[in-house]
């Protein structure tokens, strides 16, 4: 019990050192927040930035926003002056949808491509094994580029843009559906085709170590089927790891896809992050990190779980 | 194909001049040397020698089990009830032949339940349903000797004791109701009563089940206690052979004598006879002529060629250059 | 193919095979070919006859730039230097009639006999090794200046013999800016991968060696950092300032990375804290200090050796992200990233201003995660080797 204590306590630490982090990080980074636009003399500028508490000092400042987010208050965005929260909670969903589907692809191919690498050894393993490295190896929004170049522009396949089409409104429910899915395509094939290398990777070498133990080895000779062994026996300890890596990989679902959305125009977290960050929108900056390092730290906790879970070795260990 | 009327003299196993490499080069390391034995149905033979000689790479051989990089030479056979092991459909791995692996532990899947996994042998090797697998299951944890064997069942193998894991091996070898069980040290890392227990049950499922036996085993008093043939081993050769009782008072080789002298309890009056001198020597570099020569106390210029396997009178043999016909050197 | 760091008996003796000495002192990694040191052989040729290649046939060029008439003095004096160099060693071997030996620790020695045996890493560490040369020599080796715009009525030519990868938006030459790239891009993903690779493994083994409030502290900053994905981190820190300089750059990408150095590197101090060594040298009584460099930093080493080739390709891919948003590398400085973006506006017409860019990165990532994987392999022969 006390140790589970001191593990939220030492959790919770870490976000405060975050938002302090991010908060000092910001302010200390050469540059102010752009002001410009019509109106916006030097005088206006200033005023403004009364207004908003921004010729305070850095402590006052950091101590109005701590106490507020402690209230559950986070501020209202500087450039759209709307609150932080509402904005979150309005473009989430869209990189939840996106990210989601590329995390659930990259694993569910990943952990397969690995399977198979691990079972044929040869030319399958090295063939494929150089497939995935090769999308591994390139940045995902270049290879969004090269889809929307291939698959967008040159054969007109998939739109290059945006979450839905211009004539969504007046689609037919299932046609809503459709449409979305239509523009979901490209966009999360970039996602899952850079990520999915790394899960397979670790597939197939988790799965070729537990294939070389003795107890595979005893299945076999026991008179178990080449399939029993290697999926019920082999994938079921190699996928152990794996579980972790899942948890850990979470938040890949709320920042995995910043430069992605760049490139589609996604209405998500990303642009989010990028719009606030350019005009130096403090509240939105600090909620977005804030909420970043929860779901690290969340995601942190999660993947041990799992993996207690999963593995019954842990579970009477830790008795 | 072996005719009809001869199956009752064909032997369930017999190998054929086993020679095994390190590797998949003819030039490489010899492991095991022409080594040819029979097993018949029922019999219990045990396989005796020091560490590092052979002992478990000739038993995986015998079924078929040979790890991928150790290869066997081309004269090389292994049959199974007359028939070439890697040809025999349906594999007679856990069917005809039960194996329980030196390391009890490391062969058992951590992962998951015993009493799952036991079940999960009987359901593949028998075609019988979940439910009747899982009884089946029960009966074998009991068969092995386990308390509770419902509970126990439901245990992942890192919560049961060694001298319980050890059983559950068994049990996993004995799930195809297997005609022949090879048990490769199966009293490695236990203490002496856990070890006796161990003898004992399976000493007695043999009989009740009228399987064939090889037990390999470093020590010689194990292998006293529970079979009627021994077969001896060191480096990678087979120097001694015969029933039990006759090698334990008449010794042939000097190398089967020196290992007796060392038995607990033998060395008479409580006098500890000095183990053997000198250690096996490591495949590759086995002396020339006589493997034994560099320990041998009995050592002369004969030995210096090697001398080949006598067979002796009443199903005996001995690879010495002093055995005669007539008693010991 | 066997691979030995160790020279031949017969080598000993001058040509082997029959190699005239003054062809072994002539062309480098000959002789190292011939005693049976494949990699330094074809490490050594390679690059010779590169190097060569480059002051033939772009000798005018070379001569202006060290005579400071055009720009690419230090590219030109590396190239000199390289060439003579890399000369210089074969002659010095040929001296000593090959009986050149590598000394090794046992570790190590496992390490680059795995790795040679390695077709991929050792293709992928030319191939790093390459762009290297490729971005020391852009000056010499771009066909034209990064910099220099064309009329602007001809911009966004195709790839054609007078432009090889075509033209850009204010018509300059793409294949120009692609090797003066590789500067930019190299450079910042090298410096940035030592400066973290530098302070994770100094921090993480103290912490890891000394324990105590200072591993504490040390982990909780660590903890913390790594709490933040690190490309929201960049974004949010590089964001701020809005035009970052190519050192502020480094900095930020170095600072970023060092903690997952530093726990990898803590880990491993851990384990080795205990060792026999370590204890014996204590016990002998040297200071913390001198155990903690002699002892504990050479053996942690190897999965920061690992991190930093496999963190070399990841800098390049996070650096060209943050150029792509207009938040790294500022133009007109040529980074890939730059040059994608860039190209972007114009993918509908001019596909060979992102595709060429973005291959350069790919070629790049894939070299530096061969060359890691290679390394993972050789230090851990039981991760996922061929069998
Ligand atoms: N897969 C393998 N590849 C190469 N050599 C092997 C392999 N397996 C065993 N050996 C070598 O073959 C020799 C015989 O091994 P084996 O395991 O049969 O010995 P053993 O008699 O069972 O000894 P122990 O009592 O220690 O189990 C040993 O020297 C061993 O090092
Ligand atoms: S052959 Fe010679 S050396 Fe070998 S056991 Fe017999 S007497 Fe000893
Ligand atoms: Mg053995």
């Amino acid at each position: 019990m006390r140790r589970v204590a001191k593990g939220v306590l030492y959790k919770l630490s870490l976000v405060a050192g975050v938002a302090t982090l991010l908060f000092y990080a910001v302010d200390l980074m050469p540059g102010d927040a752009p002001c410009f636009g019509p109106g916006m003399t030097r005088e206006v500028c200033a005023q403004i930035a009364t207004n908003r508490g921004l010729d305070e000092s850095v402590h006052a400042r950091y101590a109005t926003w701590v106490v507020g987010a402690l209230t559950g208050d986070f501020g209202d965005s500087h450039r759209q002056s709307r609150p932080v929260l509402d904005l979150i909670g309005e473009l989430l969903p869209n990189t939840l949808l996106l990210s989601g589907l590329a995390l659930v692809l990259a694993f569910g191919l990943g952990i397969l491509f690995g399977v198979i690498q691990a079972t044929r050894p040869g030319w399958v393993d090295g063939a494929l094994g150089t497939v995935l490295l090769f999308f591994y190896s390139m940045p995902a929004f270049w290879l969004a580029l090269m889809l929307i170049l291939v698959l967008s522009q040159g054969l007109g396949l998939f739109p290059a843009a945006g979450v839905t089409s211009v004539d969504y409104d007046a689609l037919s429910g299932p046609g809503r559906l459709l449409d979305r899915l239509h523009h979901l395509v490209l966009p999360v094939a970039a996602l899952t085709l850079v990520s999915m290398g790394g899960v397979a990777r670790y597939t197939r070498d988790s799965m070729l170590e537990v294939l070389g133990l003795d107890y595979i080895r005893a299945a076999r000779a026991r008179g178990l089927s080449e399939r029993t062994v290697v999926y019920r026996h082999g994938l079921r300890s190699a996928l152990l790891p794996i579980v972790t890596q899942l948890g850990l990989s979470l938040p890949f679902l709320f920042s995995g896809a910043v430069l992605v959305e760049a490139v589609f125009g996604w209405p998500g977290m990303g642009r989010l992050m990028y719009d606030s960050v350019a005009a130096r929108d403090m509240p939105v900056i600090m909620g977005t990190g804030l909420m970043f390092a929860v779901i690290v730290v969340l995601s942190n906790a999660l993947a041990d779980a799992l993996y207690a879970l999963a593995d019954p070795r842990v579970r009477y260990e830790r008795d | 194909m072996t005719a009809e009327g001869t199956a009752a003299a064909t032997p369930l196993v017999s190998v054929e001049s086993l020679t095994l490499r390190a590797g998949r080069d003819p030039a490489a390391p010899v492991l095991v040397d022409r080594v040819s034995l029979e097993i018949a149905a029922g019999e219990s033979v045990g396989l005796v020698g020091e560490s590092g000689c052979g002992k478990t790479l000739t038993v995986l051989a015998m079924a078929g089990l040979l790890p991928a990089d150790v290869s066997k030479a081309a004269e090389s056979r292994v049959l199974f009830r007359g028939r070439p092991i890697e040809a025999c459909e349906p594999s007679p791995l856990g069917r005809e032949i039960g194996f329980v692996f030196q390391d009890p532990a490391g062969s058992i899947n951590p992962v998951l339940r015993v009493g799952h996994q036991i079940a999960e042998v009987v359901r593949t090797l028998k075609g019988t349903s979940r439910s009747d697998a899982h009884a089946r299951s029960l009966e074998l944890l009991a068969e092995v000797g386990i308390a509770d064997p419902a509970a126990k069942a439901r245990r992942f193998p890192g919560e049961l004791s060694g001298g319980e894991r050890q059983r559950v091996g068994v049990a996993l070898a004995l799930a195809g109701d297997p005609a022949l069980l090879i048990a490769d040290e199966p009293t490695t890392g236990v203490d002496m009563i856990v070890q006796e227990q161990l003898l004992t049950l399976i000493e007695g499922l043999r009989e009740r089940r009228g399987m064939a036996l090889v037990l390999v085993s470093h020590d010689l008093a194990v292998v006293a206690e529970v079979c009627d043939r021994v077969e001896v081993v060191y480096a990678g050769e087979i120097i001694e052979r015969g029933a039990v009782d006759r090698v334990l008072t008449d010794p042939r080789h000097p190398y089967t004598q020196g290992l007796i002298r060392c038995l607990p309890g033998r060395a008479g009056h409580g006098v500890r006879v000095a183990a053997i001198p000198g250690a096996v020597p490591v495949p590759g570099a086995w002396p020339p002529g006589c493997r034994f020569r560099p320990r041998c106390a009995h050592a002369h210029d004969r030995c210096q060629a090697s001398p080949g396997l006598l067979l002796l009178p009443d199903a005996r043999a001995a690879r010495c250059w002093l055995v005669n016909e007539g008693g010991a050197p | 193919m066997s691979v030995t760091d160790r020279g031949t008996a017969r080598d000993r003796r001058g040509g082997p095979h029959g190699t005239p000495r003054w062809a072994v002192a002539l062309i480098p990694g000959l002789g190292d070919l011939r005693s049976g040191r494949p990699l330094t052989g074809w490490a050594l040729l390679g690059t010779w006859a590169f190097l060569l290649f480059v002051l033939l046939t772009r000798s005018g060029r070379v001569a202006a730039a060290l005579s400071g008439e055009v720009s690419g003095r230090g590219a030109a004096l590396a190239l000199v230097t390289g060439l003579a160099l890399v000369w210089s060693l074969a002659l010095y071997s040929s001296g000593r009639s090959g009986a050149r030996t590598v000394r090794m620790s046992v570790p190590w020695r496992g390490l680059a006999r795995r790795f040679a045996a390695n077709r991929g890493a050792v293709l992928g560490a030319f191939l790093l090794m390459g762009l290297g040369w490729v971005a020391v020599l852009a000056p010499i080796l771009a066909p034209a200046d990064p910099l220099a715009t064309g009329p602007l009525t001809d911009r966004l030519q195709g790839p054609s013999a007078a432009h090889l990868l075509g033209t850009d938006e204010i018509n300059r030459d793409v294949l120009s800016r692609l090797l003066h790239g590789a500067r930019v891009s190299l450079g910042i993903a090298f410096l940035a991968v030592a400066l973290a690779s530098t302070l994770g493994t100094l921090l993480g083994a103290a912490a890891g060696y000394l324990g105590g409030w200072l591993d504490r502290a040390l982990m909780a900053v660590v903890d913390t950092v790594l709490s933040v994905p690190r490309l929201v981190l960049l974004i949010v820190l590089v964001g701020a300032v809005g035009r970052p300089s190519l050192l502020l750059l480094v900095l930020v990408l170095g600072l970023t990375q060092w903690p997952q150095t530093a726990r990898l590197i803590r880990a491993e101090a851990l384990s080795v804290r205990d060792r026999e060594f370590v204890r014996a040298a204590e016990a002998l009584g040297f200071s913390r200090t001198r155990v903690l460099f002699r002892h504990v930093i050479p053996n942690s080493l190897g999965p920061v050796i690992v991190a930093a080739a496999l963190g070399v390709g990841n800098t390049i891919i996070l650096e060209a992200g943050l150029s792509f948003l207009g938040v790294g590398v500022q133009p007109p400085h040529p980074s890939w990233g730059v040059m994608i973006a860039r190209g972007r506006e114009h993918i509908h017409t001019a596909w060979w201003l992102t595709t060429f860019a973005g291959l350069a990165i790919v070629l790049t990532v894939i070299a530096a995660n061969m060359v890691g994987d290679g390394l993972r392999q050789g230090l851990d022969p039981r991760a996922g080797d061929d069998r």
